[in-house]
């Protein structure tokens, strides 16, 4: 069974051994947890293992499985490991979003995208490190240490979900959430080599995320392959009356047939290929959209002309939503740090456990956004950030109007970085998700998958990303699973 | 440079925060804010007259529900409330407790 995890098993195929009753979720779960141990001592993917629940849990399963008729079908994620990124709440389990402000909280509840995991059989293993709030592309601003890239420990594994992506590139789960506000599931896939959804805004349930800019955020999946990203999509996406930004929509199939994939119009849009990224992801990304030329596509270069505004446009809007959402973790409701003095006054206790709870990159974006939405610079910079997001929009509605079904784009301008390259240059660190951040601003579905064997000169993995309309996730999906099975290279 | 160091003591005292007082880390925070919001300056150049301000990233309207719990029969369960309440660092009788607002 060690080939297992050498190959990188996908769900589909634990599934079929699960269904033969070759194996048993003891002894998969026994070896996750005994491989995740070990490998995880040079990665940093997770901040926890739940290893002695994890192995109660299957107990639990291989009981059900027992007494389930031979004949009836597994629930979608029955026996599989998966991991969660520790911004997301979790009945009686710490969840810390990576900062020490939240060290020592525990969550009161589960939240709805976790608990249908749980409610679909799966098996959660762990929490994984991130960006201390959400906050970052590297997951260096975790304020538990770095995660380190499976592919190369000297080099990030993005972020701000890098704990979910090494864990998954790792081989130590099969697959895991993330939340992207602005890149942070397909920058961290992309530069780690994983397939990972953003889906529409509203399509999976916030309830139980803890909010960085609730206008941006989304939970979605990561996993080795399109259709295990798209198993755990239909796990966790649906309305929930708990969330009042879900949406009613509703998919029937994930996957449309091969005749109606190839009719699909893909739009490239100009501005994605730009001065200063590596020559690498150019050259890779445009070997993607040839081989879908010679299949048959119909490609069509299109402009999203507001594309280069789209950066500056996020940093003024997550900041301003984020030192909002932020304010909560004031020392009063959600834990205290020890170091603040007990007799302190009201105003004491925040400006203390805020001054020593938040790293360098919260503490810079509670004052950016405060700024913004200050008396006498809201008009210039948060009003007209939220014009410019309409024009962002309107661009990419008009490319879609004019027949363009989806798009073929890089996830990132670079491969993946060396620890320490950008920490400390924050400007540069936000230009990872430039290629990312528009799909957030209007609200769309975008899928991050492995180009194939188009590594970069140093071997870093390189991805590309596919652009959908709103709650089109189906279109995007069979593009990536079609791509994987019959254009994708492998050498 | 658009902020200076009182503007930045100022946006502390706003967003509850514990002043920096380190120069070095100080003088890297001035600079780090300040050239992000130099950057910026392109959306200037950008005419958004008669453009209608966007806050969401989807075209749905508003979803609301009567003032009352539907999902479930209690508006919290106990369990959770009792969760919540543990991570109080301070709670007196089932309330949170805060310090004294005014002296």
């Amino acid at each position: 069974m060690n080939s297992f995890f050498e190959t990188g098993y996908t769900i589909d195929q634990l599934h079929e051994a699960y269904a033969r009753r070759a194996v048993s979720v003891t002894d998969v779960m026994r070896q996750f947890f005994d491989y995740a141990r070990i490998h995880d001592a040079s990665i940093g993917a997770f901040l926890e293992l739940f290893e002695q629940e994890g192995m109660a849990r299957a107990a639990t399963l291989d009981a059900e499985q027992e007494r389930r008729d031979a004949s009836s079908p597994l629930p979608p994620l029955f026996g599989v490991p998966v991991a969660i990124k520790d911004n997301m709440l979790y009945a009686r389990h710490h969840a810390s979003a990576a900062s020490k402000i939240l060290e020592h909280h525990i969550s009161a509840y589960t939240g709805t995208a976790v608990q249908k995991l749980l409610d679909a059989g799966a098996v959660i293993i762990g929490r994984t490190n991130l960006d201390e709030f959400a906050m970052g592309s590297s997951t260096e601003y975790s304020a538990f240490g770095v995660t380190r890239n499976p592919y190369d420990p000297e080099k990030v594994p993005g972020g701000s979900s890098g704990g979910s992506a090494a864990a998954v590139a790792g081989n130590m789960v099969l697959a895991s959430l993330g939340s992207d506000t602005g890149g942070s599931i397909r920058q961290p896939a992309g530069l780690c080599g994983v397939v990972g959804l953003k889906p529409t805004y509203g399509a999976v349930s916030r309830y139980g995320l803890m909010a960085l800019a609730s206008s941006l955020d989304q939970i979605g999946p990561l996993a080795k392959t399109v259709r295990d990203a798209a198993r755990v999509f239909s796990v966790i996406t649906g309305q929930d009356p708990l969330d009042a930004t879900s949406a009613p929509a509703t998919y029937e199939n994930l996957f449309i047939n091969r005749a109606a994939v190839k009719k699909k119009v893909l739009g490239v849009p100009r501005e994605y290929f730009i001065d200063g990224m590596d020559a690498d992801v150019a050259v890779a990304v445009r070997g993607v959209i040839d081989r879908f030329v010679k299949d048959g596509f119909v490609i069509k270069e299109i402009s999203l002309p507001h594309t280069q505004y789209a950066l500056s446009c996020y940093y003024i809007i997550l900041p301003a939503e984020a030192s909002s959402n932020l304010a909560r973790f004031d020392g009063v409701r959600y834990s205290r740090l020890t170091d603040v003095p007990v007799d302190a006054g009201l105003l004491d206790v925040y400006r203390l456990q805020k001054g020593m709870g938040y790293g360098d990159e919260p503490t810079r974006r509670i004052l950016l956004g405060t700024f913004v939405l200050s008396s006498g610079y809201y008009d210039a910079y948060y009003a007209k950030a939220q014009k410019v997001r309409r024009l962002i929009l309107d661009d990419f509605q008009k490319a879609f109007d004019d027949g363009v079904d989806a798009m073929l784009t890089p996830v990132t301008p670079t491969t993946a970085f060396r620890i320490g390259e950008k920490k400390d240059n924050p400007l540069s660190m936000y230009l990872s998700d430039i290629f990312t951040i528009p799909v957030n601003l209007a609200g769309l579905p975008a899928l991050s998958l492995p180009v194939g064997s188009g590594f970069s000169k140093t071997n870093m993995p390189i991805n590309f990303q596919i652009i959908g309309k709103h709650f089109d996730e189906r279109t995007i999906l069979s593009l990536g699973d079609y791509y994987e099975a019959h254009l994708k290279p492998t050498a | 440079m658009i902020l200076d160091d009182a503007a930045l003591d100022h946006l502390f005292a706003l967003a509850r925060i514990e002043r920096e007082d380190d120069p070095v880390r100080r003088q890297k925070l001035l600079q780090d804010l300040s050239a992000i919001l130099d950057h910026f300056q392109e959306l200037r150049g950008v005419d958004t007259d008669h453009i209608q301000p966007l806050s969401g990233g989807t075209f749905l309207t508003n979803v609301t529900r009567s003032d009352e719990e539907a999902v479930r029969d209690v508006v919290c369960v106990a369990e959770e409330r009792d969760a919540a309440l543990r991570q109080f660092p301070e709670a007196e009788h089932g309330y949170l407790k805060v310090p004294p607002v005014f002296e």
